[in-house]
């Protein structure tokens, strides 16, 4: 049972999105024990607690309460519970972001209105409505909680939603094909690079990347994340910057930062364990920034096997095969 | 030795780098609450930690980021055509500055005539009866007098105001005598035109009586269609604007004679040309609102008290609102009745925008709503 200030809170939330959406009829009681579940789910020891004589909630509560987008949450659902208005809403306002994301997500139009279609038929329901077998098809909207916006959360569907559909095309090309269409098939032995003159750095590059991975392992998440979407998926300066509510400029200056730092600690490193000198230092850096990518399979190589495998994660996008399987 | 560029090596390191995240992937509930920085810092942290750790994570939270949502949309675009002249702020400043070059020509103009007429010869001026000026200005028209009011308060020209508006009666007296000594045969058409009254225009000739009573190139009566082609194309009403006071204030022939009739000359193209460019100036400034808008105002203003009463008036936040027989006005649009006007559908995207704001709007319904809003009277159909 909820504390009666959470209570209050959610008399006039509700009000508000009735106003909102004044012709949806969605009653209070279901939309209360969404609300409900929302927040057990995000607190649920607080919530769940026996509410004190004055009736207050948790702060954290009523904090998450606050925020929460509630009339996107009541539209979400509305049509989860099939409330045919609230589709027409949904279809208005939302239906065109959803084939934008997707067009964004799929070059080919032809896929991208596919994967529209996926993602619609996702969230209206796997099963068809019926009085006896099921009144209310679970569509994936019944599982958005409004801690972010719905166009957000639609943002992140379609990607996760054009990952799998990505990954799925790709397992399903098999080598011959691959051998037909041109692409070089994985080679088990990666090529070797003999690099006679270079003997010095062929010695040092391993020992090189190995320092580079660990420092880049020891930085912090954001750091980590910011070298990731940058320099494997080459997501543009602007929208991370856009993300982090800062200029591109200050997010080219972010990723100095941190390669800089990375480039300091490792120099650190193996001067102290190994003594090399600054022009050697210099020698490895250049050898290792003009390395084709098979020099630096060739040093990688015995590294990516030391490392941990991936532990098996529950739901999401992780379900599926990794996207980089045919080309590493 | 320049710097070396180690993008390469970032790339292919973090590429292969798939650490052991210890927490599941996150759904898109974590991650639409990540994209909108809605997420506390600890939970924020966890996220990212593990979306720099997963591969799959991370290229979920890669795709979403380079997905755009677009901008807000732009105002509605149901709007007229003379909606979006008057919404643009080019246009309206460069309407501004020709309503500002018109009333300096003006001004310049008084100012070079007065000078006229004070050359005339004080003989003639002396031989004239007393208030025959300013019984000839108010008698420029059927309307004249009016007329003459109107721009004499709107110029500001005390000369003039005395002369027209605030006729001694014995003064107004002698007007429609000299008038009607003016409309004899034999005399310079134009000044004879000029100084006809209704009676004298009804006695005078039949083609003189119609000179004399026929309408202005802008006159009150012009249809509004043809107005509002002519704001809109504002280029035209400017020229038409500049044409009538050029017309109007050429300075008349120079003759010899000095009678009474001819000192009124250049007095009566300063009046002709003010009063002109007054009623343009007049129309120009009412056709910023749409004939619908003009009703629901004119409705309005008969209701309007400092006291609502329940049933013909409701309040809407900052809002009061009047119900006239066919509208919903809001008392701002009444004291705002000057501001530029625009009509929108209930259905469109800005009334949306306006009802989040106001969200009890909802409730009137039944008629269309006049609103003030963002200094600018808005009519909701």
């Amino acid at each position: 049972m909820l504390p009666a200030e959470l209570v209050n809170e959610l008399g006039g939330i509700f009000e508000r999105c009735q106003s909102r959406y004044p012709t949806i009829r969605l009653s209070g009681e279901p939309f209360y024990s969404h609300i409900e579940g929302i927040l057990i789910a995000g607190h649920p020891d607080h919530v769940a607690e026996t509410p004190n004589p004055a009736g207050r909630a948790c702060p954290d509560c009523l904090r998450l309460l606050r925020e929460l987008h509630h009339q996107d949450l009541f539209l979400a659902l509305a049509c989860a519970l099939g409330d045919r208005i609230a589709w027409e809403f949904f279809a208005d306002e939302y239906m065109p972001l959803l084939r934008r994301f997707a067009g964004q997500a799929c070059r080919d139009p032809d896929a991208a209105q596919d994967l529209a279609q996926e993602m619609v038929t996702s969230l209206l329901g796997e099963g068809q409505a019926g009085p006896e077998t099921n009144p209310v098809p679970k569509g994936k909207l019944d599982s958005y909680n409004g801690r972010g916006a719905l166009s957000s959360w639609l943002r992140a569907a379609v990607a996760h939603a054009a990952i799998d559909r990505f990954r799925r095309g790709r397992k399903q090309v098999s080598l011959d094909e691959m051998i037909e269409r041109g692409d070089p098939p994985p080679s088990p032995e990666p090529a070797r690079e003999t690099c006679g003159e270079e003997r010095l750095d062929a010695q040092w590059g391993p020992e090189l990347a190995r320092c580079l991975k660990n420092e880049i392992a020891k930085l912090d998440a954001r750091d980590r994340l910011l070298l990731g979407l940058y320099h494997v998926h080459g997501v543009p300066l602007k929208a991370i910057g856009s993300r982090f509510g800062v200029h591109e400029a200050t997010a080219s200056r972010w990723l100095d930062r941190v390669r800089g730092e990375v480039r300091k600690r490792v120099e650190r490193e193996l001067r102290k364990k190994h003594g090399l000198s600054a022009h050697e230092l210099k020698s490895l850096w250049h050898w290792i920034a003009e390395a084709g990518d098979a020099a630096l399979d060739t040093v990688l190589q015995p590294l990516s096997q030391t490392v941990p495998a991936q532990k098996k994660m529950q739901g999401g996008p992780a379900e599926s095969s990794s996207i980089g399987v045919i080309h590493e | 030795m320049s710097e070396p560029r180690l993008d390469g090596a970032f790339r292919r390191i973090l590429n292969r780098q798939q650490g052991s995240p210890l927490s599941p992937c996150p759904d898109a509930n974590m991650f639409a609450a990540w994209l909108d920085g809605r997420l506390p810092a600890r939970e924020a942290e966890r996220f990212e930690d593990h979306a720099s750790l997963c591969p799959q994570c991370r290229e979920a939270v890669a795709l979403s980021l380079r997905m755009q949502v677009p901008e807000p949309a732009p105002p509605a675009k149901e709007e007229s055509p003379r909606g979006f002249v008057y919404r643009s702020s080019a246009l309206r400043l460069v309407f501004a500055a020709v309503v500002v070059v018109i009333v300096g020509v003006l001004l310049f103009q008084s100012t070079r005539y007065s000078a006229v007429v004070k050359k005339e010869p004080e003989a003639a001026r002396g031989a004239m009866p007393a208030g025959v000026s300013g019984g000839a200005d108010a008698a420029l028209s059927p309307a004249g007098g009016r007329r003459d009011a109107v721009m004499a308060a709107r110029s500001g020209s005390r000369e003039t105001a005395g002369a027209s508006g605030t006729l001694e009666p014995k003064r107004a007296e002698t007007a429609p005598s000299m008038a009607a000594g003016h409309a004899e045969p034999g005399l310079q058409k134009g000044a004879a035109n000029a100084v006809q009254t209704p009676r004298a225009a009804a006695e005078a000739k039949p083609e003189q009586a119609a000179a004399a009573t026929a309408p202005p190139a802008t006159a009150p009566g012009q249809p509004v269609s043809t107005q509002a082609a002519n704001i809109a194309q504002g280029q035209n009403v400017q020229n038409q604007a500049q044409n009538q006071a050029g017309q109007a204030a050429r300075p008349a022939p120079v003759t010899q004679q000095t009678t009474a009739g001819e000192v009124q000359q250049p007095r009566q193209a300063q009046v002709a040309t003010q009063a002109a460019a007054a009623n343009l100036l007049e129309k120009s400034m009412g056709l910023l609102q749409l004939p619908r808008v003009r009703q629901a105002l004119a409705e309005a203003r008969s209701l309007i008290t400092k006291d609502p009463k329940e049933g013909n008036a409701k309040k809407i936040g900052a809002h009061v609102f009047y119900r006239t027989g066919n509208y919903w006005v809001d008392a701002e649009s009444v004291a705002h009745s000057d501001s530029p006007a625009r009509e929108i559908a209930r259905d469109s995207v800005e009334y949306k925008e306006i009802l989040a704001k106001e969200k009890d709007l909802a409730g009137l319904q039944d008629v269309p709503i006049l609103l003030f809003w963002n200094q600018t009277n808005i009519l909701i159909r």
